[in-house]
């Protein structure tokens, strides 16, 4: 096999004796159009001599193909990134742009669709910096809430111990009132959906307390400068929501999301839902869905506010009283949350049509300032 | 068995497969090509590759062989299903194969497998050239591939500075 590769060493001649003789052969064999398309009188030294052609392309005295380059850059790995943008020109322009970056994720088997929203009509300049960012840390395209309806304990049990609340904080009194229900007790079971990959069938579920979820978005990838490149955007929050049916009782659910400072005494943004059960309203035990989102334009307001944004606070709050009420009581699991979930979306960067979100957000857009004829507000 | 006679810049012939030979992209055109203008179907093809010396062309076709049962990436693979060749893990034929290679055969031999359309020769080599990137400084990277910085003015201060958005946390 291996000698069916052949080096026939036509003498050891000079190198335009060794064309000739290949000439004198070929004229014998073969008729005229077997020449290949290139004539062997273009006989191009590809090796530059002192390094000749486009810096950046020409590495080490040979000179690439501008996708050859694009090939080996795809390669480099995420933290070796800003050294490269600052080697030459050529290759921080290559580093900016979208064709290698998605060559980047492609080899990865990352599927670019799901980041293709976030990088039209945005800073074309700096995107290479979010690309990166989700390339590290997946901001793009992930749940903020790594843990959204509790871990599954029986699942985890047999590789690694996994804390069911991990992640979730709760005060110590708050420890027993809670639990990971695998199937949900006394109502629907959970829709197929998945989530991010994850297709949880369990859920937390209290009849007397509450937990809380701190996402840090800076240790998740997502830092003030990088929000300003997402503008505009928004973060989109959401869960499953269900209670009990079998039991009579009565209270209250509540949730409560906040936008945090650095310190996490001040709240930038917040959201509050809340649902009431009583004796005489049944619950229907059916998930509901429920989602809200926190805005940003490129308006000063939404600026400052991603200047001061560390934290996303995801409370969970419910209580409740059975008729027969006592205050150490078994559980009884009758307000039940999943699929919590946060995430980043981009938003349609030139209102076409004005709605009336867009109106109220064009009017305070003092950088485009194009829709005030068409507000109606 | 059907063979192909490949001649290199500097004249040195090779008898190949044509099997073998239609594994690289370049040399399947070429091949096709002379089938439809030659009369004498059994006529052996000759193809003159300019650009690329005998020693270079010979790793070629050494590393063809080798894979001869892959199989074959198209050109636009990863344009067609996102499944980049990060899994095709290198073998250790391929980490013997290139091991002794200094930088500069390394880069011709890219040019090669780029022009002979060998995406998998390619690929590995430009592995190659991105593990000499691999934790190096940019004044070491700069080196390492004689490139000149062409910055103008405070640019290159202006892009380290950019480069703070991705070390920030």
């Amino acid at each position: 096999m291996s000698r069916r590769l052949r080096s026939q060493t036509v003498g050891s001649v000079s190198k335009h004796g060794n064309q000739a003789v290949q000439l004198k052969l070929q004229s014998s064999t073969f008729t005229s159009n077997s020449v290949p398309e290139e004539t062997p009188t273009k006989n191009v030294n590809v090796v530059m001599e002192g390094g000749g052609g486009v810096n950046g392309f020409n590495l080490n005295g040979i000179n690439l193909p501008e996708h050859v380059v694009e090939n080996i850059l795809s390669y480099v790995s995420d933290q070796d990134i800003p050294n490269c943008r600052v080697v030459c020109r050529k290759w921080k322009h290559l580093l900016s742009g979208k064709y290698l970056w998605k060559l980047r994720f492609q080899k990865r088997g990352v599927d670019w669709n799901e980041i293709q929203s976030f990088i039209t009509d945005r800073d074309s300049t700096n995107m290479w910096a979010l690309l990166h960012s989700h390339m590290c840390h997946g901001i793009l395209h992930k749940n903020f809430i790594s843990n959204p309806s509790g871990h599954s304990v029986t699942y985890y049990s047999l590789f690694c111990f996994k804390d069911g609340f991990e992640g979730w904080g709760m005060e110590a009194a708050n420890e027993n009132r809670w639990i990971i229900e695998e199937q949900p007790v006394a109502c629907s079971p959970l829709p197929n959906s998945p989530l991010f990959g994850r297709v949880d069938q369990c859920c937390f579920a209290t009849c007397f307390g509450w937990k809380t979820f701190m996402v840090d978005l800076w240790d998740e990838g997502l830092t003030p400068a990088l929000t300003k490149l997402l503008l505009p955007f928004q973060i989109k929050c959401s869960q499953l929501f269900s209670t009990r049916v079998d039991q009579q009782y009565t209270g209250f659910a509540k949730w409560n999301i906040c936008l945090l400072t650095g310190d996490q005494n001040t709240i930038i943004r917040q959201l509050i839902g809340r649902i009431g059960v009583n004796f005489s309203i049944r619950p229907t035990g059916e998930w509901q869905k429920r989602e809200w989102v926190f805005k940003f334009e490129r308006d000063d307001l939404s600026i400052r506010d991603l200047e001061n944004m560390r934290y996303v606070q995801f409370f969970h709050h419910g209580i409740c009283y059975t008729e027969h009420m006592i205050e150490e009581e078994p559980h009884n699991g009758a307000f039940k949350f999943s699929h919590t979930c946060v995430t980043i979306e981009g938003l349609p960067d030139e209102q076409t049509t004005a709605g009336l979100g867009s109106i109220i957000h064009s009017r305070i857009d003092g950088r485009r300032g194009k829709l005030r004829s068409s507000c109606r507000v | 068995m059907a063979l192909v006679r490949v001649i290199s810049s500097d004249g040195a012939a090779f008898l190949v497969s044509q099997r073998l030979a239609k594994r690289s992209g370049k040399l399947k055109t070429e091949i096709e090509t002379f089938r439809k203008s030659s009369d004498n179907s059994e006529a052996q093809p000759e193809i003159r590759i300019v650009t690329i010396r005998a020693e270079i062309l010979r790793l070629v076709l050494q590393w063809l062989q080798q894979h001869q049962n892959d199989p074959v990436l198209p050109a636009n693979q990863n344009e067609q299903d996102g499944r980049g060749d990060a899994e095709m893990g290198q073998s250790q034929w391929d980490r013997d194969f290139l091991a002794p290679m200094d930088l500069g055969i390394v880069m011709e031999l890219i040019l090669a497998a780029n022009h002979l359309e060998v995406k998998g020769l390619l690929d590995i080599t430009c592995k190659l050239v991105e593990s000499k990137i691999t934790g190096r400084t940019v004044d070491e990277i700069r080196t390492a591939f004689k490139l000149k910085s062409d910055f103008k003015g405070n640019e290159e201060e202006q892009t380290r500075l950019e480069n703070r958005w991705c070390v920030e946390n």
